[in-house]
């Protein structure tokens, strides 16, 4: 037994000042298993005359109290499922892109901004885009389309939509479908069509042009489903279940695509709606009387002044704009 | 001055024997130890969850201040001691070791604290998403105090690194604290925190695997 192994070499070597050599004779000293017991009784000295981090011991009991209450009979099985819990805070590691890796706030939100892109426009804005999948969206005004970042076209083709779109989707050869979800619960699945989705707050719309899609509602608990042929109308309404009409001339659905406004005994309660959801415009009628006339036929407005002098022309009535703000009123015998 | 040491008894059948060789002539000390886990050995036979209760009282904050020089946060040290402790108790294995508990205790700590760095270090290769304790591989270092060689050199590379980036990364990884917080007690974005963690684990994790946890094949071809 070599003597000149003491507890105070033992402290240094716990301090990290001895030599190679020096733990190289310590390294051989400790195959003595009484000498092994010497090297940690020293060092659980060594622990406790330094500062310690302090741990809630009771706390622990407690745990460890809990998992053997819980858990009597784990004993042998138990040996096994033994697993050390890499904690929330380490989740950030297991990326495999580096920017993801790098990107690693915890929230929902922040990951969901990395991992989809959103399309939108503003108010009184029409714009198209190309999906990776070849696949032709149209949004009209205050609209929003989230889209996958990557893997799209090959993971699967979902689609996010608030507001108006219509879509030219193309056909996958392997038959992966193109789903369009809006925030009523109503799937849009096709496997290559095209199609205009009407999702606003008052109800959701599908038009079917070309193709076939398979609508999918979930109403409640209850799921609903049917098939579209083209030339068919779904209309979901805010109180939930399908509506399903034929729409005589389906082009005229999504002629917003051209800045041309098609309407159908359209009341002027329901124009006023258009005019706020499109063009973010706050639409006062002044009498009720006039709110319940009606417009049909379809015309080119470019912007919404034309669309407002277009419609009051049409009902021969008077309307007055301030900022956002528009103001429908009787045309009396004295303009305003 | 020495004393004689006692015999080991492998059969199991006996109560374990316990060796306190005192070369600085601290015989009190030895004595209450030696009584301290008398009583525990008492008690572990007689009712073994309390038997575990009171090596908590006696260990686990000397065993967590030790795991942490090798996992380097709180939260993991103590629960790596806990199922440590956990399978101490299930496995009955008080009823098979033949060393103190201060020594099985010690000698798991360093063992699965060691697992645990090669753990880490591999991860970017394994994808794995958790650490598991049961199949973690039996291979450990040669020496004794190779382990403290392991964790000096974890010490030394989180002092190498730039000084905000390891105060931040020391309040991140040690103290747990959460990015936010950090962020707004020294008044950087979020983004700063992450990046610069990120950035001191790569560089601990570099150093670390290269010494300790890469083989290194060397193949001759002769001809």
């Amino acid at each position: 037994m070599n003597p000149s192994i003491t507890k105070e070499l033992l402290f240094d070597h716990f301090h990290g000042n001895v030599s190679a050599r020096q733990r190289l004779l310590i390294d051989e000293w400790a195959r003595q298993p009484e000498n092994e017991e010497f090297f940690y009784k020293c060092l659980m000295e060594w622990e406790i005359s330094r500062p310690q981090y302090q741990v809630d011991v009771q706390h622990a009991i407690g745990k460890f109290r809990g998992r053997h209450q819980h858990a009597p009979d784990e004993s042998a099985k138990d040996l096994n499922d033994v697993k050390i819990w890499s904690h929330k805070s380490r989740r950030i590691w297991y990326a495999a892109a580096c920017v993801v890796l790098l990107l690693s706030s915890f929230g929902w939100i922040f990951q969901r901004e990395i991992l989809y892109q959103n399309l939108a426009t503003r108010a009184g804005e029409v714009r198209s885009w190309t999906l990776a999948d070849g696949s032709k969206v149209s949004l009209n005004a205050n609209s929003e389309l989230t889209v996958p970042r990557w893997g799209f076209g090959t993971h699967n083709r979902e689609v996010f939509l608030k507001g108006e779109a219509e879509f030219e989707v193309t056909h996958k050869a392997d038959g992966q479908r193109f789903v369009v979800k809006t925030s009523d619960g109503l799937d849009v699945v096709v496997l290559g069509t095209e199609f205009t989705v009407y999702s606003r707050t008052d109800k959701t719309q599908v038009l079917l042009n070309k193709g076939k899609v398979r609508i999918q509602h979930q109403n409640g608990a209850k799921r609903e489903e049917l098939v579209m042929a083209p030339g068919e109308m779904v209309t979901v309404k805010r109180q939930g279940f399908m509506e399903k009409n034929r729409f005589e001339e389906p082009e005229q659905f999504a002629a917003w695509k051209e800045s041309r406004f098609v309407f159908n005994k359209t009341t002027l309660t329901e124009i006023a709606r258009l005019l706020e959801t499109n063009y973010n415009l706050k639409v006062e009628i002044s009498q009720p009387e006039i709110a319940g006339l009606t417009v049909s036929g379809s015309f080119k407005a470019l912007d919404h002044h034309e669309l407002i002098n277009s419609i009051s022309q049409i009902l021969d009535i008077r309307y007055q704009v301030r900022g956002k703000r528009v103001i429908f009123s009787q045309d009396t015998k004295a303009p305003q | 001055m020495k004393s004689e040491p006692q015999a080991h008894s492998r059969t199991g059948q006996e109560p374990p024997q316990f060796i306190s060789i005192e070369k600085e002539g601290n015989l009190e000390a030895a004595k209450e130890h030696q009584d301290e886990e008398f009583f525990i050995r008492t008690t572990l036979l007689k009712n073994p969850e309390q038997g575990v209760e009171l090596l908590y009282s006696r260990y686990f904050q000397v065993l967590c201040t030790h795991a942490i020089k090798f996992v380097g946060s709180r939260e993991i040290a103590e629960d790596l001691v806990s199922d440590i402790f956990y399978r101490f108790y299930s496995g009955r294995i008080f009823e098979r070791i033949t060393t103190s508990y201060r020594a099985y205790l010690f000698r798991t700590v360093r063992n699965q604290g060691y697992n645990y760095m090669k753990w880490e270090a591999g991860k970017q290769v394994s994808m794995e998403d958790n650490f598991d304790l049961s199949s973690s591989e039996s291979q450990q270092p040669d020496h004794i105090t190779q382990y403290e060689e392991l964790y000096q050199d974890v010490e030394m590379a989180i002092n190498t690194l730039p000084l905000q980036r390891r105060k931040i990364y020391l309040l991140f990884h040690f103290e747990g604290k959460p990015v936010k917080e950090i962020a707004q007690d020294l008044n950087i974005s979020v983004r700063t925190v992450e990046v610069q963690v990120y950035r001191a684990r790569q560089a601990i994790r570099e150093l670390i695997r290269n010494k300790w946890f890469i083989s290194v094949l060397m193949i001759l071809s002769i001809s």
